[in-house]
């Protein structure tokens, strides 16, 4: 081992580590962007139910998103994924009303308060893993579904809750300006999807995701490298809690109203167990549990099967996912198209 | 230079560790011992992942046990595990970053330590192959140039050598040797494997039951009759 000349060009300077890194997290996912492309050509043929259907998927792919990033990237189970798009909701709701700020004024504010809800939420959690975080997201879960069970969302009325009474009329809220129609909502969302996925890939492929990543391994590995855990877990909550937030948004604004009934805690463990079953480990993962949980469905509806069928196959999904496929049906995708890549390249070569 | 002044750590009613004192001064040390002897909890009471019931630890003239475990980080401390510890979705690069993250430096001072790091583990081709594709040596390698980057002044391998091949044994040994800089930091390997110690480091603290059986520069340790009867299996003479 000889001195060494000191060189940046040749070799890996952070900068170029870090740009290659978010190259990587941008572009090294054709299969989401090609469900993407797929999406925006074929959905816009099927119907008007199809078109809402399809835009509720999405939606949810937002907050099963911020689920997959808490399991896979940190080891932690939030048991509270629909709860937080309620709390989304809500907030977008309360906002709107109370303001009558643009969507998109109310979108980012949501997202940001969100975020900071979460991270509160997370706190007593924050040098724990495992299941206290998870009994914790699972009762805020329930404590939220009694809460908007019992008074409501905000349609427009005065005081904290935003409840209109006696014979006032309900408001709705509005949806952007550029995107009333069913179709032209259904493409914002899709562009919504597209700008948190990129987002949350420049965090996971930053100095945080870094951080993430070694948490992951354990605290200890983590410690060792002078990352402060609790600060990175909480970074990673206030992540799960804008991303929430912003789907709670579109959700909002997709129907106007909310509904409590949408929000009871057992919404919050299937979305959890879809995204074990879709792959937590890449945003597909997310799309694809946003289709179990709306598309699949209403599929099974269309058929003429009734919907609550789909639980039972989750069930089943989930132990298969368990035992054989622990990164998901977006993993062994992933393995299918890797396989074939190769197949290929050795074909190619052969010639 | 690293002095333990009475170090008693208590797992209930286990004691891996009893009043432990002992001064090691070399640039590189080992600490060796039998299985369940204590030293990888002193390496854990050292990086601050375990908190002694009593005793001192310094390092440099500086008391570790008043730190948190990622602020000894920044006072120079680091570590490497008995499995290394690669995160599998970070390229090699990033994987060796992540020492440099938390510390804040200039741009420049970082490139430049990262490029050196890499060169000088002979990792810089490999730089952005993912850590998921990397072999048991080259993860050792990641792992010793994670420890290198933030410049440590103590650094803790833990069975560094651990299923390595002979060549791979030897290139680490060197990369090892190269580690610390004299005077100013020092290398604490942790490991049963005694010809790996007895080839690079100049003094030995040998453990048994938590306790300190000697401590002094290598050969005389290794040579030490009870060290041979408590870690090497040897009876002194005249004993049956």
């Amino acid at each position: 081992m000889g001195a060494h000349k000191l060189t940046t060009d040749s070799i890996a300077t952070p900068a170029a580590v870090q740009a290659r890194a978010w190259r990587d997290g941008l572009v090294a996912y054709p299969g989401t962007v090609a469900f993407l492309l797929l999406m925006a050509i074929a959905v816009p043929f099927l119907g008007a139910f199809w078109v809402r259907t399809f835009t509720a998927m999405l939606i949810i792919a937002i907050g099963a998103w911020g689920v997959a990033i808490l399991q896979a990237r940190l080891g932690l189970v939030s048991l509270a994924g629909i709860a937080m798009i309620g709390l989304g909701g809500w907030i977008a709701l309360r906002l709107n009303h109370a303001t009558g700020l643009p969507f998109e004024v109310v979108l980012i504010l949501t997202a940001a308060i969100t975020a900071m809800v979460a991270l509160v939420l997370g706190l007593p959690a924050l040098r724990h893993r495992g299941l206290l975080y998870s009994l914790l997201t699972l009762m805020f879960a329930a404590a939220f579904h009694v809460i908007v069970s019992s008074v409501g969302f905000p349609d427009g009325g005065s005081g904290f809750w935003g409840r209109v009474t006696g014979s006032t009329q309900r408001m709705l809220m509005p949806r952007p300006a550029i995107a009333q129609g069913h179709l032209a909502y259904f493409f914002y969302v899709l562009v919504v999807v597209a700008l948190c996925f990129a987002f949350s890939q420049v965090m996971l492929r930053s100095r945080l995701g870094r951080a993430w990543a070694m948490i992951r391994i354990s605290d200890s590995v983590a410690q060792s490298c002078g990352i402060r855990v609790g600060w990175a877990r909480a970074k990673a909550f206030a992540l799960a809690g804008g991303l929430a937030g912003v789907a709670g948004c579109l959700w909002a604004g997709s129907v106007g109203q909310l509904d409590g009934r949408s929000f009871d805690p057992l919404q919050s463990l299937l979305l959890f167990g879809l995204v074990v079953v879709a792959g937590p480990w890449s945003m597909i993962g997310a799309l694809l549990a946003g289709f179990l949980y709306r598309v699949f469905p209403a599929i099974l509806d269309s058929l003429g099967v009734t919907g609550h069928v789909a639980t039972m196959i989750f069930g089943a999904a989930l132990i298969h996912a368990i035992v054989t496929a622990p990164r998901g049906i977006a993993g062994q995708l992933e393995d299918l198209f890797a396989a074939i890549s190769r197949r290929l390249d050795t074909e190619r070569k052969r010639q | 230079m690293i002095r333990i002044k009475g170090i008693t750590v208590a797992f209930g009613g286990v004691k891996p560790l009893r009043e432990l004192s002992f001064q090691l001064s070399g640039a590189i040390c080992g600490l060796i011992g039998p299985n369940g002897a204590g030293k990888t909890t002193l390496v854990n009471v050292l990086s601050g992942f375990v908190t002694p019931v009593a005793g001192e630890a310094e390092a440099f003239g500086t008391r570790l046990l008043d730190m948190r475990p990622e602020a000894r980080h920044a006072w120079g401390l680091a570590r490497s595990f008995q499995t290394p510890q690669i995160a599998d979705d970070l390229s090699v690069a990033e994987n060796v970053m992540v020492a440099l993250d938390p510390l804040s430096l200039p741009g420049a001072e970082r490139s430049q330590r990262l490029a050196m790091v890499l060169a000088e583990t002979g990792l810089a081709p490999r730089a952005h192959v993912q850590g998921r594709r990397l072999d048991g040596f080259d993860r050792r390698l990641v792992e010793l140039a994670r420890c290198k980057v933030s410049r440590p002044r103590l650094i803790l391998l833990d069975e560094p050598a651990a299923g390595l091949a002979a060549t791979e044994r030897a290139q680490l040994i060197d990369l090892i040797r190269a580690l610390p800089v004299p005077g100013e930091s020092m290398v604490l390997i942790i490991d049963h494997d005694i010809d790996l110690i007895a080839a690079i480091c100049e003094q030995t603290a040998v453990l048994d039951f938590g306790t300190l059986v000697a401590c002094g520069t290598t050969r005389d340790v290794l040579a030490d009759p009870k060290v041979r009867a408590a870690y090497l299996g040897e009876f002194e003479e005249g004993t049956s």
